[in-house]
């Protein structure tokens, strides 16, 4: 390199100098932001955890194996009673109407002209228990041996015995109840899963009330034809009950508690008037 | 156009009697085709022409127990060439669930036996399980099985109290009264703590109150404010709504309910010491929404206790406390509607019964508004009805089936226009219903349909609905051509010329039914019109049979069958 050259890299860098400076530079700003977004997030988990009444729900925690289980399952019931909230009680319906996308099912049917329907689901309530059921079993299955490798992983001897799923539909609730039984071992041994210290999930939730308004429904269908939504609202305070008729005679029912926003909605086909004198005789619904 | 080139092709033949026919249909087969499937229907007939309807156990939809064609069937099922009602296993009964004691009537047996119900013939009221009573659940009150009191009872975690001796479920509602209530006052010696209880609570406390030095009384009728009972609760400003309740409550410095919100008695003793009747407190006749003073709401007359936005300008703001009566009446499209109001609209055009309109029924509860669609094709109407009341009136409408089956074969304007038996009206012009020779009746001195005597200038009439039906036109299997048809006629009008204009080429002249064409008896030929005053009524009369004839839909689009609805073709005698 010559002396000019080098004087004159001394007043001003060369490009391999500059971008090397320019990379650093970047380099730099970009640490600086990953450390101030780790601090951020950092600062927001702090202020979550640290909130009041705020818990960690997500660890496992020795002396409260129901809480675990609680929180590994809450989210799949929610899902279940949702999706058969707004499937008209199935988790897979078989028979049904699309309405905005939702596969709604008929609980109450009549292909005919003119006719009031036959009830197709007879015991709802039931039903609805035995669908959720189905739907979270493998995830409760899931749940319990993830409880019994966290135990093992401290060092504790676990003795687990599975048992049944068992879902309520209770007033303002629905409940969960496993009659899985737990003995965990390490200097004494735990019993859990007997009726001090059972494994239940309770979710809150107006499915119970729904349910018993859609019954009424599809009595009134069954026995008389349409019903009558203005008579269920002036009962009840907090229901709302929305009607959709739809072109083939079907009728979609909405019922949604105003508070909690619950929702149920079934399909009845029932004293459907067809076009014209109807002679073609049934939908091929 | 083809009519225009076979009139110009036939009227080169001279000497002849020429005749112009617009349209030919067989009309009195129409008229006994639409009779024969009334009484179809009126015998509730399930079969379809030409088709074997069968009771299938499951239908391939997967619709249990249902009367359908035999292609329809799930053959893994059981079937029946009979109706299901016919069916040992699919006819109708009652379902019960012995567990919950439930009876749910018209379930077919398959149906409960698949839900392992217990199934019986017959309905609730003739099967001794299903016998119902009343059941005390708390304040409130259910009329149902013993089975199911008892599974209520155990649901809410309280105690069974079923009595058979209520026979209504209205007298079951009414006898639903709450245990008595008032102070239930805990002295331990040092202070008197109070808490406003049911007697049976207050009792339950009293026997579980194990230490010796504690006392338990029970105030009837009076609040844990008052002074006499020199607790430590007393008055305040605060306020609350209370589950299952409809009213603004004040709440007393213990927490306990008081007395409906009333600011006139903030501070009156008399009204912090004793339980009052909402008879008794501030406007007790009226729903006080929006009142900024009176917390006695009403539900069902469309108030309800809610909390408010202290400071927001936008609600109202009650004198003391965060809670209110809320309005909840409506607002739509410009217009007030009161809580519980229905009433009748639709979509455009609905009122002319263009093609695609439908009624509709809009429902105002809790301060929103529901549409409720009426049945398609407008084979329901919306009715409405006007409650007068001292205030505002109140509406209240209906979706009801539209009763246009038999309107064109009544032959009398009595029984055309019969509200309770059919929505039909009168039309006035010209008869779609003929004699045994295919003439045209014609209307009475009584508004009824006779034969026409020779030289008759007597007008005819139809019987036509009064809300226009749609029709499926776009489905093959659709009637709409048969039904529209029947307002279709043919007209045959003659024309003649003299011996001389044979000869020397002279122009014809109007002979016989020259108004079916808009001309008068001797009115040359060439000046027929096809939009005679004639064509007009006859295509309103179409019109009014249903989605027939050309015209626009509901949303103004023309018709695709853009032709003139009459048509005129030339014949030689």
């Amino acid at each position: 390199m010559k002396r000019g050259d080098t004087s004159r890299s001394n007043k001003r860098p060369s490009q391999a100098q500059s971008r090397s400076f320019l990379i650093n530079q970047v380099r730099g700003q970009v640490t600086i932001f990953i450390i101030v977004a780790i601090l951020i997030v950092g600062l927001a988990l702090t202020i979550y955890f640290l909130r009041p009444g705020a818990t960690v729900t997500s660890g496992f925690n020795e002396i409260n194996p129901n809480g675990f289980i609680q929180t590994c399952i809450e989210g799949d019931i929610e899902d279940a009673v949702e999706v058969v909230s707004l499937q008209g009680g199935s988790v897979e319906p078989e028979h049904f109407i699309l309405y905005q996308d939702d596969k709604i099912t008929y609980l109450c049917y009549t292909s005919e002209y003119y006719k009031t329907c036959s009830v197709q689901q007879a015991l709802l309530k039931e039903h609805i228990e035995s669908e959720i059921e189905d739907e979270i079993k493998d995830e409760v299955v899931n749940c319990f041996n993830e409880l019994k490798r966290n135990y093992e992983e401290r060092g504790y001897t676990v003795n687990l015995q599975p048992g049944n799923v068992r879902v309520e539909l209770l007033p303002k609730r629905v409940v969960v109840t496993f009659s899985h039984t737990l003995n965990v071992t390490k200097t004494n041994t735990e019993k859990y899963g007997d009726i001090e210290r059972p494994f239940n999930v309770i979710l809150n939730n107006n499915l119970y009330e729904l349910v018993s308004i859609a019954n009424s429904i599809i009595d009134w269908e069954s026995t008389y034809g349409k019903a009558e939504t203005t008579i269920y609202m002036s009962y009840y305070q907090d229901l709302k009950v929305e009607k959709k008729e739809q072109q083939d005679g079907s009728t979609i029912y909405i019922l949604t508690d105003r508070n909690t926003g619950n929702k149920f909605q079934f399909a009845s086909r029932s004293g459907a008037l067809p076009p014209g004198y109807g002679v073609e005789g049934v939908s091929t619904n | 156009m083809k009519t225009e080139k076979e009139a110009e092709k036939n009227s080169q033949e001279i000497g002849k009697e020429k005749s112009f026919k617009l349209k030919s249909w067989p009309i009195l087969i129409l008229g006994l085709f639409i009779l024969t499937i009334l009484v179809l229907l009126s015998i509730n007939q399930v079969s379809a022409v030409g088709e074997s309807f069968v009771c299938a156990e499951k239908t391939l939809s997967g619709a249990w127990c249902q009367n359908v064609p035999s292609n329809q069937v799930d053959t893994r099922f059981r079937k029946a060439s009979t109706s299901c009602e016919a069916t040992a296993f699919c006819r109708m009964g009652t379902c019960v669930n012995s567990q919950e004691g439930e009876c749910r009537p018209n379930v077919p047996q398959r149906v409960c036996q698949q839900s392992n119900g217990v199934w019986i013939l017959g309905d609730p009221d003739e099967i001794p399980q299903c016998q119902l009573g009343c059941c005390l659940l708390g304040d409130q009150a259910a009329f149902v099985t013993q089975t199911k009191c008892k599974s209520l009872s155990s649901d809410y975690g309280i105690e069974t109290n079923y009595r058979t001796d209520v026979r209504t479920e209205t007298t079951c509602i009414e006898s639903a009264n709450p245990d008595v209530t008032g102070a239930c006052v805990l002295d331990d010696g040092f202070e008197r703590n109070c808490k406003l209880l049911t007697k049976a609570e207050c009792q339950t406390l009293e026997a579980g109150s194990n230490t010796g030095n504690l006392t338990v009384e029970f105030h009837e009728g009076i609040l844990c404010s008052a002074e006499s009972l020199a607790t430590n609760c007393g008055p305040t400003q605060r306020t609350t709504c209370v589950e299952n309740k409809d009213e603004v409550y004040f709440l007393d410095t213990c927490g306990n309910l008081a007395n409906i919100y009333d600011s006139a008695k903030v501070n009156d003793q008399d009204y912090w010491t004793d339980i009052k009747e909402k008879s008794d407190v501030c406007g007790a006749s009226g729903n006080n929404a929006g009142s900024a003073t009176c917390g006695s709401c009403d539900y069902l007359l469309g108030s309800i206790c809610k909390a408010v936005e202290r400071g927001n300008s936008a609600t109202p703001q009650p004198r003391y406390g965060n809670f209110v009566c809320a309005d909840l009446s409506c607002k739509y499209q410009g217009k007030d509607y009161q809580h519980g109001e229905t009433w009748c609209g639709g979509t455009k055009s609905v009122n002319q019964s263009l093609p695609g309109s439908e009624h509709a029924r809009f429902v105002c509860y809790n301060g929103e508004v529901t549409v409720e669609q009426c049945s398609s094709l407008r084979s329901e109407i919306c009715v409405q009805d006007v409650i007068e009341t001292s205030g505002e009136d109140f509406k209240t409408a209906s979706c009801t089936t539209n009763l246009w089956q038999d309107c064109v074969v009544q032959d009398n304007e009595k029984d055309c226009e019969n509200a309770d038996k059919r929505d039909c009206r009168w039309l006035v012009g010209q008869s779609l219903l003929r004699n045994e020779e295919g003439v045209a009746l014609v209307v009475d001195s009584e508004g009824k349909l006779v034969q026409k005597e020779d030289d008759d200038s007597r007008k005819g009439a139809s019987c036509v609905p009064k809300y226009a039906p749609g029709f499926d036109f776009w489905n093959p299997e659709s009637e709409a051509e048969e039904l529209c048809a029947f307002a279709s006629d043919g007209c045959v009008v003659k024309f003649e010329r003299g011996v001389g204009g044979a000869i020397f080429g002279g122009d014809y002249g109007c002979k016989e039914n020259c108004e079916c064409v808009g001309l008068k008896k001797g009115d040359n030929m060439d000046d027929a019109n096809k939009d005679s005053p004639w064509a007009k009524e006859r295509n309103n009369m179409c019109i009014a049979l249903g989605d027939c004839g050309n015209k626009k839909n509901y949303i103004g689009v023309q018709g695709y069958h853009n032709e003139s609805v009459v048509e005129i073709k030339s014949i030689e005698d």
